[in-house]
């Protein structure tokens, strides 16, 4: 017998206790399934990576020829004696063919007639290829059917008397490829991005020239190689494939997407563009408002009425006070609490209406009306008599008005702005790595969708509409909305297409 | 959703139909993660979990041609492997949490004596019968305060009561579930 809970009974539930017990479960916050959604959304990519990393592995290291036939690469270990018994087989036979060559030499030496008729010493004949299906099985188990068509020349040259003929020249349904190969013809941007190609997330990796007789060449890898049109079938629909090989060897390729556009891979990293597609003059325009947005973004969390984001690039560390304060939030009751100046790093405030003017810099009228009222609960004088690294008494005084939440503090004369606050240490407001996305842009207002750092983990989206100071012509932020990183994810998805 | 419907959603928008299916069985498979993950896990290793299982739905549907199946089935079923799976890497961590407030309302609670060898599954089920003869909103506060380990504030917003309301009907309902406990043959 054992004395427990008797609700720890429920645990392991079979099928129908599990049902019951699910209608019972608390409502999950909408906070909660964005938390899940992100996490979800990273370990998926990450998944996926890997397994078109692995995919595209085994397609390197695949060779399909003609006739279904497969050739592969597979790593054995062989035993240790097989080399020296395959030296022996190997001298025994070349032993066999040098005495039977000299055998046979003898016996035309005498009897050989020339006929005249000259040789060929290579004979290339190359069967018109209409079709060539291969069918490979994917890491789930599913079957990909890959049709490879290639628009390949008859040619037979270098005969031993050193004449040859040009080849004749692919016809019927060769000549269909060709016209598609010949479609693809011209200059094409080979592109990376990790965040489907929104500007200021683009690498550009080289040019890729097309030629019409079905031959490319690459500048980022300095190769060139021959490009073949392919069918592949996924998911029960049919897509155009291009594949480029460099001799006979697989070297990247992908799908076409339309007269402009070969995604590179299924991964939707990289790809191929020309014409209108590739035309980034204009993505200057886009990046300057991206630089607007990050600039207003991060001032206006400057002056946030939560405490972790109090000017943390402009505090002056050499200038501090600290003094211990009553924390109901701690065991201890109580903590020690440093405040900085914020001077010396470009920026210098010494007053509430220092703040308040920096703030109006960023805000509209109608935002900064809303909140700026904030900053008037942010402020407490501290007497001169303490000092540095004093308790002060706080006995009787309202918690949210105790002085270890007040985000200034003005002492001796200065303002100081609080550092310790148990977020202080979260840095960054926007991720680094990710590119805000600029939507609805006209001549005074756009908006910006940037990806909000918390901590170490991107997991928000700031919705940021920004408007035109009428007075100054400057951009100023005139809402700002906190959401879950799945919104950042759902405007991502409307670029590259 | 349909396995139809869920397919065209896939090619209209992966993101899109990642956010339909967590915002239609995250709960389903939250409540079937904490089920195994309980006594062991935190709140965010259950988290964890949850997104483990969805992030390896997410990859079956993209790359998995034969997507034709009962979806709510099949993501019960990889819910319970994954969280199994967790289970067996926590165990080393028994950390079954109780909030201070409710110490008092443990003690409601820690006082059944259960007999290993009583058939656990027949167990589970009286429990549940017994609990749901209670009505509501008195079985869904018994469940959502000892099993999901949820705070009397918690769930007086999610049925809209007040704090003061379900920690006395609690403490009734309770006392009434060790009547039919004990009528039902589990005592002390």
């Amino acid at each position: 017998m054992k004395e427990k809970n008797i609700f720890d009974i429920l645990g392991n539930a079979e099928d129908d206790s599990m049902e019951r017990l699910s209608n019972k479960c608390p409502e999950i916050t909408e906070e909660q399934l964005n938390k899940i959604l992100s996490l979800s959304e990273k370990k998926y990519k990450v998944k996926k990576k890997e397994i078109l990393k692995d995919r595209t592995e085994k397609d390197n290291n695949i060779t399909m020829t003609e006739n279904d036939v497969v050739e592969g690469v597979e790593r054995v270990r062989r035993p240790a004696w097989l080399a020296p018994l395959c030296s022996a087989a190997s001298l025994i036979l070349v032993a066999g063919v040098v005495l039977g060559s000299m055998t046979m030499f003898r016996k035309d030496k005498n009897g050989k007639i020339d006929t005249g008729v000259i040789e060929p010493a290579v004979t290339a004949t190359t069967t018109q290829v209409s079709g060539t299906t291969h069918i490979s099985t994917d890491k789930n188990g599913s079957t990909i059917t890959t049709t490879v068509t290639t628009a390949s020349l008859s040619k037979t040259t270098g005969k031993a008397d050193g004449t040859g003929e040009s080849g004749s020249g692919a016809s019927g349904g060769a000549a269909s490829v060709n016209e598609e190969i010949k479609a693809l013809a011209g200059q094409w941007k080979y592109q990376e991005s990790q965040y489907n190609f929104v500007p200021g997330s683009i690498t550009e990796k080289g040019t890729v020239v097309i030629n019409e007789d079905g031959t490319y060449s690459y500048s980022g890898t300095n190769e060139t190689g021959t490009v073949k049109i392919g069918v592949e079938k996924m998911g029960g629909s049919s897509h155009k494939t291009v594949s480029f090989y460099n001799g006979s060897s697989y070297s990247f390729g992908g799908y076409y997407q339309n007269n402009e556009w070969i995604s590179i891979g299924n991964g939707g990293i990289s790809r191929l563009v020309r014409g209108s597609k590739a035309d980034t003059s204009k993505d200057a325009e886009y990046i300057s408002y991206q630089n607007t947005a990050h600039d207003l973004i991060e001032k206006y969390y400057d002056t946030f009425y939560q405490i972790m984001f109090r000017f943390p690039q402009y505090r002056n560390m050499n200038e501090t006070i600290t003094f211990n304060l009553k924390d109901p939030n701690l065991e201890a009751g109580v903590r020690d609490v440093t405040y900085a100046r914020i001077t010396g790093k470009g920026l210098e405030l010494n007053s509430k209406a220092d703040v308040e003017n920096y703030a109006r810099r960023t805000y509209s009228d109608s935002l900064a009306a809303k909140e700026l009222e904030y900053l008037n609960d942010d402020y407490v004088a501290v007497s001169d008599t303490y000092k540095n690294g004093d308790h002060i008494d706080e006995t009787g005084v309202a918690l949210e008005d105790l002085l270890s939440f007040k985000n200034f503090i003005f002492y001796k004369g200065n303002m100081y702005v609080n550092t310790s606050s148990p977020q202080a240490g979260w840095m960054g407001y926007t991720a680094a790595d990710k590119p805000i996305i600029i939507k609805d842009i006209t001549s005074t207002s756009f908006r910006a969708y940037a990806p909000g750092v918390m901590g170490e983990n991107n997991d928000r989206c700031e919705v940021v509409d920004c408007v035109i100071d009428p007075s100054s012509g400057e951009w100023r932020v005139n809402s700002f909305v906190d959401n879950g990183y799945a919104v950042y994810g759902e405007n991502l998805s409307d670029y590259n297409s | 959703m349909t396995s139809n419907e869920l397919k065209q959603m896939l090619e209209r928008s992966p993101a899109e139909c990642h956010k339909a299916l967590v915002k239609e069985y995250g709960r389903y498979v939250y409540a079937i993660v904490f089920n195994k993950l309980r006594n062991c896990g935190t709140k965010e290793d259950i988290e964890e979990c949850v997104s483990d299982v969805f992030a390896a739905i997410f990859i079956k549907y993209e790359f998995d041609e034969d997507c034709d199946r009962d979806i709510k089935g099949y993501i019960g079923t990889v819910a319970k492997r994954s969280a199994i799976d967790r289970f067996r890497s926590l165990t080393s961590r028994i950390n079954h949490t109780v909030y201070a407030d409710e110490d008092d309302m443990q003690e409601l609670v820690s006082d059944f004596s259960v007999d290993e060898r009583v058939d656990r599954s027949e167990l589970r089920r009286v429990l549940l019968d017994k609990i749901d003869e209670l009505g509501e909103p008195d079985s869904t506060i018994l469940i959502q305060k000892f099993y999901y380990n949820r705070k009397s504030a918690e769930i007086a917003e999610s049925i809209s009561m007040s704090d003061a309301s379900v920690r006395t009907r609690c403490s009734r309902a309770i006392a009434k579930l060790k009547v039919k406990l004990v009528e039902a043959g589990i005592t002390r």
